[in-house]
Parts: structure tokens; sequence; C-alpha cells
């Protein structure tokens, strides 16, 4: 059944719910249908609408004061399905150098093994339509150590509200509300369980749901966000006797690592290629992990703002005409029509001043908005520059290429230019103990008996793989747990 | 696409004219020791063999 809260509806259960879950997107919605299927009754609740709305967007908007990012109301969406509705389908677990205790990042790791998610991988795969194994494609003539040919496979993409939706309408044990926010969280008088979940509509209307259990699953900066806010019964808000709550927020950097001249015979047998770091190789830079793929670019790209058309001319002049100098690349960066060019998605490691904070300005529903820090530390200058020497290298030893590196790589004076890929992780992490995290190993918040976290914001550390497939797995493992 | 000869013939021209700028590095604590591997050589960005400046 699916109730819509913006009509006003006057009589709908509110009460009597095995699971009262907030936020339908990846993480959301794999909960309700696996809950479903095990005969539990849960009240799905999204704060968006069936499609996109401008109201239930403006609720993400948000401000970055740390590494230049993109707009918050931008990377995710806000509706039935969420951030699933807009994603490329890249998947791939993490893996077991993930889970390993890398005392270098500062911070404990999982308190759980790959192992522990493993035995959900086959059912992700059937809710992701992965069709094919995790195989290593072969790249002929390669041979390294250091990097090996990435395992990713691609989903549909699957949108879960598509997918989900006949389910979610029909099934006689699921309730889906949408223009459902979730406004706060009630404790009992110890603040030990959570007794409601309260919902309003865009006209503020409260309903009030209760529950045996709650889960959030809003994504890692509204997962923060919510629970930051929630400060009426806990000081500082829920879950954050240690202080983690919104920190730690992880990215997956995108940075321009150079350009190669490629050898014409690697490129038409393997084409893009994509590589990843091997644990072997991490472990004994003590670096973090990435994927780092290598393609011929055809779209030469000039940065925006209010010298482009300058430079412009100065691509057009060197690229198409062979006219001025190698001299002006260094003060326009960019890729010709048949450069090389590396594309990376890297680890960031977990870092305590990485975070999410309230600011003073509320949304229309009286929470107060995020202002994201998005911090790059030494060790993740030392992952990046680390991943595009030994890259280099070894496309020079393997005779692939040569490669030119970016000037912030050689010259440690320089700051990294960074984009990123709408990863959002790690604001309330997982840990063996509320000194180092949110949530235990079971998803469950800190000194509560029933309060839980989906999604990505409980990753200890991220890897250098595209986050969904892993918040479906998770998701898959909370209901199991939950059933 | 790619003619090794060609290249490094142009990256040497490059060289005489702008004179040799080898590894210079105001701070290298955050870079892999491997950096300075005999095998290899990075000039003006470009990471090498050795061996290519031989074939030369």
């Amino acid at each position: 059944m699916i109730i819509n809260l913006a009509e006003n509806p006057k009589s709908i259960t509110t009460s009597g719910y095995d699971v009262c879950i907030a936020g339908a997107g990846a993480a959301g919605i794999t909960l309700a249908i696996y809950l479903g299927r095990a005969g539990k009754k849960v009240a799905l609740l999204e704060g968006g609408d069936e499609e996109y709305t401008d109201q239930s967007m403006d609720m993400y908007k948000g401000k970055s004061t740390g590494i230049e990012y993109w707009g918050l109301d931008t990377c995710r969406l806000r509706y039935l399905g969420g951030t699933t509705n807009h994603w490329s389908g890249r998947c791939k677990p993490l893996d077991d150098v993930d889970f390993s205790a890398r005392d270098f990042f500062g911070l404990p790791g999982w308190p759980i093994s790959r192992g522990e998610l493993a035995v959900f991988e086959a059912e992700a795969k059937t809710v992701l339509d992965i069709q094919k194994d995790f195989s290593a494609p072969d790249i002929p003539n390669w041979h390294s150590d250091k990097f090996i040919p990435d395992r990713m496979a691609k989903s549909a993409p699957t949108r879960f509200g598509t997918k989900f939706y006949d389910e979610l309408a029909k099934s006689e044990h699921i309730t889906l509300f949408i223009n459902a926010n979730l406004t706060d969280i009630r404790l009992d008088k110890d603040l030990s369980s959570v007794t409601e979940f309260v919902i309003k509509n865009y006209e503020r209307k409260d309903y009030r749901f209760t529950g045996k259990n709650f889960i959030i699953a809003l994504g890692a900066v509204e997962n923060a966000r919510l629970l930051l806010n929630c400060d009426s019964q806990a000081k500082n808000g829920i879950g954050n006797h240690s202080d983690f709550v919104g920190r730690c927020f992880m990215e997956h950097f995108n940075v321009d690592l150079g350009a190669f001249a490629g050898n014409k015979k690697y490129l038409e047998a393997a084409g893009t290629t994509s590589f990843y770091t091997s644990s072997a190789f991490s472990l004994e830079h003590k670096i973090g992990n990435g994927n780092v793929s290598m393609s011929v670019s055809s779209d030469p790209e000039v940065s925006g703002g209010r010298s482009r058309a300058v430079k412009k001319f100065i691509r057009d002049s060197i690229c198409e005409w062979q006219a001025l100098s190698e001299l002006s690349r260094k003060f326009v960066y960019f890729h010709c029509p048949g450069d090389g060019v590396i594309g990376t998605l890297i680890e960031q490691s977990p870092n305590k001043e990485s975070r999410i904070t309230l600011d003073k300005e509320t949304d229309s529903l009286g929470l107060r908005r995020v202002n994201l820090a998005l911090r790059m530390n030494e060790l993740d200058k030392k992952t990046i520059r680390t991943i595009a020497i030994e890259l280099a290298k070894d496309f020079a030893s393997n005779d692939f290429g040569r490669v030119h590196l970016a000037p912030y790589i050689l010259d440690t004076t320089l700051e990294i230019p960074n984009r990123q890929h709408c990863h959002h992780m790690g604001t309330t992490r997982m840990a063996a103990s509320a000194e180092y995290g949110v949530v235990d190993k079971d998803c469950k918040v800190f000194g509560t008996a029933n309060l839980y976290v989906g999604g990505s914001s409980v990753f200890a550390t991220s890897g250098g793989t595209n986050p969904t497939f892993t918040i479906v797995e998770l998701a898959l493992r909370l209901a199991q747990h939950l059933a | 696409m790619f003619s090794r000869r060609l290249f490094l013939r142009g990256l040497v021209s490059c060289f005489t004219s702008v004179g040799f700028v080898g590894l210079t590095l105001a701070d290298n604590s955050s870079l892999p020791a491997q950096t300075q591997a005999p095998e290899f050589i990075i000039i003006n960005g470009w990471v090498l063999l050795k061996s290519d400046l031989e074939r030369v």
C-alpha cells in the first residue's frame, strides 16, 4: 500500500509496526522488501514524492566550507528510489584488505570481516541485476604486482523505486508513506530506546509512528544531520556520546594524475583499462586503495570561470594549431584530443576533521541544515601521489606508454586539486565500541536498544570502490538480523 | 599514436631549449622511496625508463 501524506489522509495506521524505516533509497527499499518478505510489518517512510520535486530537494541544501564540493542538493536525489534514480551502476564488493587492521589510518577499521558480508554477495547481485561475475579482465602483456585489473561489474543500473514499486504497493506487510519526513526521534525516559519517529508532511502536520525497531536510511549526510538535530533529549544528538556523529565524512577523490602517451599496440588490445591497487602494494606503502582507469580523451576539458574563453583560446592554439609553447600548459592544464587520460577513484582515509556539523539556518520543517567540511589529510595526499608515481613507473616498465604527471604530484608544496564522486560515507561509522564510532557491528546505534542505521554512513573505511554494492550487502545483513 | 623515438627526440629538443630539468622537489616526505629507483627517471613530469634516454 502507498499512502501520500501530502493529501492529509484522515485515518492511517501509525502503530504496531515491527520496523519503521526512514528513507526509501537503495538501503531503505532493500530493508523494507526483505523484511516484508520475512513477514515483518514495515512502515517505509520517504520524505520525497514518487517523482522529483523541488520542495523535497530543498531539504538537502547546505553549506560547504572545506574542499570545494558539489552542491549538496545535486549529489543525491530525494524521492522514491533515492539516488539510484541517477546512479551509473558501477559495482564491486569491498576487498579483504578493506576489513583488515590498517593502523596507519589512525582509527580502527571495520569490526567485521569481509566474510560476514560476502555471504550476501549473491543476493546483492540479484537485487542489483548484476549478470556477470566480479572477475578481473585479462589485460594482455600487463605484468604488475602493484596494479591489477579491476573486477568491476555493472548494474543495469537498477532504479530501486521502479524495480520494487509493484511489490511495495501490493505487499500485505509493507506500507510506503511518501511526503513523510522524519523530523525527530523520541526516546524513552532513560534514553535507551526509541519510542517514536516524528514524521511531518510539508504542511508540518505531525504523524507519530511507533514500532519495535527503527532504522534511519537517509544517506550519509542526512543520517548525521538527523541524529545531530535530535538534541532535545540527548545532549549533542542521538548516538553522539563520543562526538563521532558527522565525523569521518569520506568521499572518493577524483584526481587528474596527469596524461599519458600510449603505446598504440596496447591501446588497440586493451582499450580503456581499469586497474586497482593490490593489497600487498597498499599495505606495503601504508596508503589507501584506488581505482585508476586509462582512456584516450576525445573531448578536451577546459575549466570554467571567467577566464574560460581565454583558456579555450590557448587550448585551441596548442591542440589544434600547434601554436604557442609548451610553457602555456603550465598555466592552463587540460587534455588535448588524443591525449591519454587517467581517471581515478581514490580512497579517503577516515579523518575526524572531515565532517558534517549543523548550520544555524533551518529548512522549511525546522531542521538545521548541514555544513560540510571535506578535508584531505597527509595520508590522502600520500595515497594519491604514490598511486600516480608507481602507476607511471609500471606503465613505462610494461611499455604501455609514458605518463606525464601533473605538477602537484611531484611538487608537494602544491595543493592537489580534486573533484569527488558524490559518494557520501562514514558519518555514523561502525566500530567495535562506542569510543570509535556510532553503530555496532549489527548497525545498531550504541546506547540504544532498537535504533539502527542503514546505508554508507556506517562505513568504517571506504575502499577505492563504488559504495552501492556494499550498501545493499549491509542492508541484506541488517534485514536478516531483524527478521 | 605512440612513436617512442619521435617522442623522445621531441623531449630532448625541449630540454636543449629550456635546459635539463630533473626531479626537483621542495619536500619529498609524502613521496614513496621508490621514486628514486635507479631504472626510472622523472624529467619535466615525464616518468621514463633510463634506457629510454640511451635509445634516443
